[in-house]
């Protein structure tokens, strides 16, 4: 089996465990909502079925049990309990670790047991010997039950043609009959040629199919070669399914969850036949004429059985085959018997695409923004009309190119939030707290990437609230405060930024602890004047804890620097603010995207350099007079404020310009505000990011590097990082001033 | 397995041979299956698979007897299918093919269990 489909099934999966956990804790809070008791068994199956299907067989029959469990749930004859939910939350933590195992493992194979063992004892006795094993499951999907289709001793071809298989079979399936009304769906199904040779096989996938409802199956065997010409290693034959089920599109999709980036399919709800080409409408034409008496019932038999029909002349003309004569009758049948009112035509409206081509898309858009830029050039350079506006309708084109492709990559910050609610669920249970998560903003959405690495700083930042922030249930109440606590999780968009924030109502942070461990530390000297941000910024430095004892949970003091330097790598900021007794927040600024930014190219001597335009707040002119008067300082005056400014030319040891109007450039970091003086405002540049090389990489300010339209390369400015490390450095020695008089940097 | 001893099977009449669909019909025996099924049935004229053994089923193993029996009747000759096993019949009413099967067995009580 190909590493690459393994892999496929491995990340289906995992997407569905932490569908569960979500769920589960929904389940938990509201037990007799049967949709939530359907999605769990739902996801159960699927990755059982996926289990099966590539051979993870320890993963495929635990799952069996798991999913026996929430269908006795589903029928009504379990209740949810919190030992259940608990229970499988510890049964998705061993789906985890068999799903690496394709194989398992004697420790694993006892740990199923174990786990198995305490599901038997949640089972009711009467129902213990009800539950099918694995085996007799995997069976039972294949006999069930066979009836005729109705109308089918009507059907044109009764032909017992190889091949034919006109008998729906009624799946197991049957408690989604409380759903809406059902539906016949057509389901053309073209397994990929290399389909064995992955390690595949499509009669798992039929099997589930089956299950779903009443379902007619024609394989279609036609382009199977005989024996001597046939690649027997390559899937030739194709399915064609008549699927009568109360299930939606996307539960039937479901069963394709982990071939559908290599497979062919469509899933199309039948309409019904439009009333002029329904066969009953001849038949209402024989009945007049005989009520009028202008031919016998005999007669007019007889003339019906002499009249070829047309199915039977399409294959006379070799216009059809006989097995698509099959297929459409059966779906003919099909619909006749479904009496259904219209309905509409459905085409799938969704395509999943690998990361990876996204990430390819991205990198093809970035270099069409710099050739679109490049061509602005040249359209400038040469001034002709033409040219000019074919270059604006194709930058016009690139910018929604662009903002499209950004789209694609942009998922809701919830996905991970559900993930939150489970590490809340059971920490509060270690530590003996109450605690309620409250997740606001799960819609927001968030470029993959950026989720995906925020996923572990934001475990951390929660890990320390719950064991850090919020009390024991005691300790709360003897305060006056709920029993429970709450952390709250929000999400909001902010200009071109998400902002995330985690606030808790426990017992805040403690200036002076704080502070004493930081001078114990030598983190800071004991004469240092700090305000109490400052102070609480202290936690993000290296080994810095305050924990009295390290606990598993969180206080190992190796977090939380590692949390910032995360939250910066993604060009990010996160800062802290407590109030003793009444909780801490902390807030986090994310861009939405690392690929590509408006920027603010600028000039410093013969140099480029992009500043984030979402951090510019204005430009001003500042005479090279009042540089000079304000050189000791490095401080200008903004509208009765005090902000702090730095050549960009001596930092970077370049050359300046001597023009009599130096360019300050206003950015907003945090709440802090500060100027980069430039030689010239350039404009606004659509910056496609390029990483820096490992030779400039720990340069401090700079986060990378962008190419301009005449093939120049600008580098783009880090600010937060840059105005960090002034403050360290010897030119940042006249930058602590400023902050005393209440301008922080 | 695709061989078995042909000395503890019913004896072959003359002109026909007997195949064997042995333990594990699927995707990695299929090859080795071909290559003995084409040597054995080549110039007989009636064609017996004996299917008693079988275990083990995936697609293409069904995909492999669909073009056995296109090569048997190509040449006017005929594929019977002796005693399929309980799994051999179950992945072919998962494949929709079990009318497909029971053409070929001429015995519809010999499903082997």
């Amino acid at each position: 089996m190909h590493d690459n489909v393994e892999d496929t099934y491995r990340e289906e999966a995992s997407d569905l465990i932490a569908e569960l956990e979500s769920v589960l804790l929904e389940l938990e809070s509201q037990p007799e909502d049967p949709a939530l008791v359907d999605s769990v068994f739902r996801a159960l199956h699927t990755i059982k079925g996926g289990a099966a299907m590539f051979g993870f067989e320890p993963l495929a029959e635990f799952t069996h049990h798991l999913e026996n469990a929430f269908e006795l749930v589903r029928a009504g004859e379990m209740e949810v309990s919190t030992p259940l939910v608990s229970l499988t939350f510890q049964s998705l933590d061993h789906i985890t670790q068999l799903l690496e195992h394709r194989e398992g493992s004697e420790s694993l194979s006892q740990q199923s047991e174990a786990l198995l063992n305490q599901l038997a004892e949640l089972v009711p006795d009467s129902l213990q010997e009800g539950m099918s094993t694995y085996a007799e499951a995997a069976e039972a999907a294949d006999t069930a039950e066979v009836f005729i289709l109705p109308g089918e001793e009507g059907a044109e071809d009764k032909s017992d043609s190889p091949g034919t298989s006109a008998r729906p079979t009624e799946g197991a399936a049957q408690a989604n009959q409380k759903k809406a009304e059902p539906k016949l769906y057509r389901i053309q199904l073209h397994p990929a040629k290399d389909t064995f040779r992955d390690g595949l096989d499509p009669l798992p996938i039929l099997r589930e199919l089956k299950g779903l409802g009443e379902c007619w199956m024609k394989p279609l065997v036609a382009q199977v070669p005989d024996l001597p010409q046939i690649d027997p290693e390559t899937c030739y034959m194709d399915w064609t399914l008549l699927l009568r089920t109360t299930a939606d599109e996307a539960e039937i999709r479901d069963a394709f969850i982990f071939v559908e980036d290599e497979w062919q399919f469509q899933i199309l709800v039948l309409q019904q036949q439009d009333e002029t080409l329904d066969p009953e409408a001849c038949a209402r034409l024989g009945d007049i004429l005989v009520s009028r008496g202008d031919v016998t019932q005999a007669e007019l038999s007889e003339a019906l059985d002499q009249q070829k029909r047309l199915g039977e002349l399409m294959v006379a003309s070799q216009k059809i085959d006989p097995e698509q004569l099959d297929c459409a009758l059966a779906e003919q049948e099909m619909v006749r018997a479904t009496q259904q009112a219209r309905t509409k035509t459905t085409a799938a409206t969704s395509v999943k695409v690998p990361a990876a081509r996204l990430d390819t898309l991205m990198d093809l858009v970035g270099e069409l923004v710099i050739a679109q830029a490049r061509l602005n050039q040249c359209a400038m350079r040469l001034s002709d009309g033409d040219l000019m506006a074919v270059a604006e309708s194709i930058e016009r084109l690139t910018t929604e190119l662009r903002e499209n492709s950004l789209s694609l990559r942009m998922l809701p910050i919830g996905t991970t939030f559900g993930r939150f609610r489970r590490l809340v669920r059971d920490l509060a249970g270690d530590l003996g707290k109450e605690i309620e998560l409250i997740t606001n903003g799960a819609e927001t959405e968030l470029d993959k990437t950026i989720i995906d690495r925020l996923a572990d700083p934001l475990v951390h930042l929660i890990r320390n609230a719950i064991d850090h922030g919020i009390e024991l249930p005691d300790a709360r109440e003897a305060k006056g405060k709920n029993r429970k606590g709450t952390v709250k999780l929000s999400a909001a968009h902010s200009e071109s930024h998400v902002v995330i924030t985690i606030v808790d109502d426990g017992k805040g942070m403690d200036v002076a602890a704080i502070r004493a461990r930081a001078i114990e530390r030598q983190v800071i000297a004991e004469e240092d004047v700090l305000s109490d941000s400052e102070i609480f910024d202290l936690v993000f430095e290296p080994g810095f804890s305050t924990a009295q004892t390290v606990s598993n949970i969180s206080g190992r003091g190796v977090g939380m620097d590692v949390v910032k330097r995360s939250i910066e790598d993604l060009r990010g900021m996160v800062s802290i603010s407590s109030q003793p007794e009444s909780g801490s927040t902390i807030r986090i600024e994310i861009p939405l995207t690392l690929a590509i930014i408006e920027g603010l190219l600028v000039g410093v001597a013969q140099e480029r350099y992009v500043l984030p335009l979402s951090l510019v707040e204005e430009c001003i002119e500042l005479p090279r007079m009042d540089a000079n008067r304000a050189s000791t300082k490095r401080t200008v005056e903004v509208r009765g404020e005090l902000v702090p400014f730095v050549r960009l030319s001596e930092w970077f040891e370049l050359e300046s310009s001597n023009s009599d109007i130096e360019q300050v450039v206003l950015v907003k970091v945090g709440e802090s505000r500060f100027g980069f003086v430039v030689d010239e405002v350039i404009g606004q540049h659509q910056t496609v990011i390029k990483a820096l090389g490992k030779v400039y990489e720990g340069v401090q300010g700079i986060s990378g590097a962008t190419i301009l339209g005449d093939g120049s390369v600008a580098l783009i400015i880090e600010a937060a990082k840059l105005i960090e490390s002034l403050r360290q450095s010897q030119l940042g020695l006249d930058y602590r001033e400023p902050r005393v008089a209440g301008i922080a940097c | 397995m695709a061989t078995q001893d042909a000395s503890s099977q019913s004896p072959t009449p003359p002109g026909a041979s007997t195949l064997f669909a042995g333990e594990t019909l699927t995707v990695y025996e299929v090859a080795k299956l071909k290559s003995e099924w084409l040597k054995s049935a080549k110039e007989v004229s009636d064609v017996t698979l004996s299917a008693d053994q079988v275990t083990e089923v995936d697609a293409a193993g069904l995909q492999l007897l669909v073009g056995l029996r296109k090569w048997i009747e190509q040449g006017g000759r005929t594929l019977t299918v002796v005693s399929p096993t309980s799994v051999l019949v179950s992945a072919f009413e998962a494949a929709g093919m079990q009318d497909w099967l029971q053409n070929l067995v001429t015995d519809e009580n010999a499903v082997t269990q």
